[in-house]
């Protein structure tokens, strides 16, 4: 708490320290035709013709950015969730995050790029002790309460019509962002509520993606030579639940490839896009076992999808859709209690699926958005190759929707955002307010509430009726 | 992250804007001396076809700083640190007689929003929606922006976040306004003519200037100073000028501040680096030059070596 209250001090001194020696007009008096420029606002304002700012000899530094955030969470609402977990208002995150950026372009047609973070823990934040990947996360490493993490490292080179990237990239496909049913390749943490977005979410992979372009056509491909998973909520944070099983990790000694292409062009108003891949999913299915002593089981499986996006611009409105056919999916399914073991068991089969997610963007005005979208899936032959008493956890049609607004105030610098996301079936919701304010070119202080709702039978039940309020102070350089 | 919902904000403003907006304050005031008589029309009427002759084939660096004004010994002053944006914008006129345009503009600072590109293609046909791309490396592609057709169908909007507004960038439609030279003075120690704008009544319900006064330099045809009323007659809005350059033959102003006098804050535009007639390969105003970082600065690095 006192890193917080050093931070805002600071960042209220730097916002105010040059306010106190000079007299603060009011709108109520009109301003002097006589008045001109102080020529030390002109000069340190302006380019003094002598030296433009934008030509100073580019220095190593340059090369770099950071940003320091300290950020506190907590769950401020005592109650039983839906599962009859009793909470009372703790806090959940109180940690301080170092992200660093380089981007270099150290030879003609050459680049190299990277990102990585550090987070420190503070005492009461749950990972201060306890807090541990379930599973590992590539490039993570952690001293005592200090953890680090390679995001970004690839190097591209640049032909006339070509480009290769090599390295540990994000490749993101779909037109409904936060809610495509083709954005599948990256892997995904959330590991507490603190990260809603998907956007934020995203684990970076190694892949060699190869891009072709002329004129208006792009083509793309991408390798996966060592795919990644989405890692389980870390131990003790708030999504976690305990299992008295072990949890086995996806075999690495498996050799695993993912590979896939995609066409896309534009014409008027429009980008269309084609795509086929082979992937594996994310998340894991898992297995539970069907006597006391055994181990719940990861199942990795490959599977191709075959897709198609498109977008349509129409004045202030931009509509997207995505289409996906996946053969080889796994659907989740649920078994008979055995005889000897009293519980029901989790298990799966390999299904086709068509999924489709539309959605559309909308300017209310130039300081007001609205993004929208409804993700729609659909197992065919749902229900053939069940054994008896064997069903599917899903129904015929399953999804998510997301509603996001946005208004800025006081030319920008005052952002109000809302984020309203949850599943057809309506077993689950999340809605949040965040109010995000810009300090100066460097310092920026966000607030916001999360709300998370759930019935009992849903995944997330444990949930259910949280309350979440947070602080993140931010200093960018 | 840059969330994608501010950046979409910004995009349709920069749709608006871009290359075109960086320059137009320029030109909105700046013009050929030789060809421009007393006439306010007249010399309007050239700021279309002097605008076109400098946005084609340029390439533009400049720097936007605002912040909070008050008044110390009589001259007009920052409170606080400003805010500073520098931008590179390159650009080319294409189509039917060299009207539509194709530009890149991309933020080199502040670090947040640093790498942040955004494609626009601009289309003179009326009824013809222009198009916007924008490359956020957090969202890790690139997005359409829907944004409607230029100034005709939404309100003035800020450019990036500083009090010029898209309309204080527009140029032309000369047949909206009355257009009378008031008389003569003197500004900045210059001779200048006092030119008037009133809207006319369809313009009126676009803008929220009723009328609007420039101060020309009679020997540079630059203005040295404008003036921004709204329908109560109060001035809201005062642009000075206080760098003026010759190039390429043309006077032009190369730092303008606008002040905001309702809400007492000011932005300052310095058009750091103007360069015309510059060689752009037209694979640059693609796509592609927002995604591949080694094909973008390879480019600009050569765009670069022509300015020396």
């Amino acid at each position: 708490m006192v890193s917080i209250v050093v931070i805002l001090l600071l960042a209220l001194f730097c916002a105010t320290s040059n306010a106190d020696q000079i007299q603060k007009k009011t709108s109520a008096t009109p301003l002097s035709n006589d008045l001109t420029l102080d020529d030390g606002l002109s000069n340190s304002l302006s380019f003094d013709g002598q030296e433009p700012v934008m030509e100073k000899t580019a220095s190593f530094l340059d090369k770099f950015t950071f940003k320091l955030s300290q950020q506190i969470y907590a769950q401020i609402n005592p109650h039983t969730t839906a599962s009859g977990v009793e909470k009372q208002p703790t806090i959940e995150d109180n940690r301080l995050n170092v992200l660093l950026k380089y981007q270099n372009s150290f030879l003609p047609t050459w680049n190299v790029q990277g990102s990585a973070q550090t987070k420190i823990y503070w005492p009461t934040d749950y990972d201060y002790e306890q807090g541990r990947s379930s599973q590992a996360i590539e490039l993570e490493q952690r001293v005592e309460s200090i953890e680090s993490r390679l995001n970004e490292l690839f190097i591209s080179k640049s032909f006339t019509n070509h480009t290769l990237k090599l390295g540990r990239q994000t490749l993101v496909w779909g037109e409904a962002e936060g809610n495509s049913v083709l954005d599948n390749i990256n892997t995904l943490e959330y590991r507490d509520f603190s990260i809603i977005e998907m956007e934020d979410a995203r684990l970076n992979q190694w892949f060699i993606a190869w891009d072709y372009f002329n004129e208006d056509l792009r083509a793309s491909t991408f390798v996966n030579l060592n795919p990644q998973f989405n890692p389980l909520p870390r131990i003790g944070s708030p999504a976690y639940v305990p299992i008295p099983f072990n949890i086995t990790d996806p075999d690495k000694d498996k050799y695993k490839l993912e590979v896939g292409s995609r066409l896309q062009w534009s014409v008027a108003h429009s980008d269309i896009a084609l795509m086929a891949a082979y992937l594996y999913e994310n998340p894991l299915h898992y297995a539970t076992p069907t006597s006391m002593t055994g181990d719940i089981i990861a199942k990795e499986n490959g599977y191709w999808l075959l897709g198609a996006s498109a977008n349509r611009a129409m004045g202030k409105l931009l509509l997207k859709l995505d289409l996906a056919y996946s053969q080889g999916l796994l659907a989740d399914t649920l078994t008979a209690p055995q005889t000897a073991f009293p519980f029901q068991g989790s298990s799966s089969i390999r299904k086709n699926q068509i999924a489709a997610t539309f959605g559309f963007d909308y300017a209310l005005s130039n300081e007001q958005s609205i993004t929208a979208s409804v993700q729609a899936r659909a197992f065919l032959d749902r229900t053939a190759g069940l054994e008896g008493g064997e069903s599917t956890v899903s129904g015929d049609i399953f999804g998510t929707w997301l509603i996001r607004y946005s208004h800025s105030f006081n030319n920008g610098n005052l952002l109000f955002t809302s984020d309203n996301r949850g599943s057809l079936n309506a077993d689950q919701a999340l809605t949040s307010a965040m109010l995000s304010y810009t300090l100066s070119d460097h310092w920026s202080i966000m607030g916001s509430v999360i709300g998370t709702f759930a019935t009992k039978d849903s995944s997330a039940a444990l949930l259910d009726n949280d309350v979440r309020v947070g602080l993140t102070i931010s200093y960018s350089h | 992250m840059l969330k994608p919902h501010l950046i979409f904000k910004n995009a349709r403003v920069l749709n608006r804007l871009a290359l075109s907006a960086l320059l137009s304050l320029i030109t909105t005031a700046s013009f050929a001396a030789s060809e421009a008589g007393t006439n306010g029309r007249d010399i309007l009427e050239k700021l279309a076809d002097y605008q076109r002759s400098i946005t084609d084939s340029a390439f533009v660096k400049s720097r936007l700083s605002s912040c909070q004004y008050g008044i110390k010994a009589n001259k007009i002053t920052c409170v606080e640190d400003p805010r500073v944006k520098l931008l590179e914008a390159v650009g080319i006129n294409y189509g039917k007689e060299h009207k539509d345009t194709k530009n890149v503009t991309i933020v080199v600072s502040p670090a947040a929003e640093k790498g942040v590109g955004m494609l626009n293609y601009t289309y003179d046909e009326p009824g013809k929606d222009n198009e916007t791309w924008l490359y956020l490396s957090a969202l890790g592609k690139v997005k359409r922006i829907a944004s409607g057709n230029s100034e005709d169908d939404s309100e003035p909007a800020s450019l990036f976040g500083s009090e010029f507004t898209t309309e204080d960038t527009d140029t032309g439609k000369l047949d909206d306004y009355t257009i009378n030279v008031l008389g003569e003075a003197t500004e900045a120690g210059r001779p200048v003519w006092k030119i008037e704008t009133l809207p006319n009544a369809e313009r009126a319900r676009k803008t929220r200037y009723t009328r609007t006064v420039l101060y020309v330099d009679k020997e540079r045809y630059v203005s040295l100073r404008a003036e921004m009323y709204d329908k109560q007659a109060k001035e809201v809005k005062r642009l000075l000028t206080s760098k003026v350059d010759e190039i390429k033959g043309v006077w032009t102003a190369r730092s303008q501040t606008m002040m905001n006098l309702v809400t007492n804050r000011l932005s300052n535009m310095v058009r750091t680096e103007i360069n015309t007639d510059v060689s752009i390969p037209e694979d640059f105003l693609t796509q592609r030059t927002l995604t591949d970082v080694a094909f973008r600065e390879t480019t600009l690095e050569k765009l670069r070596t022509q300015l020396k």
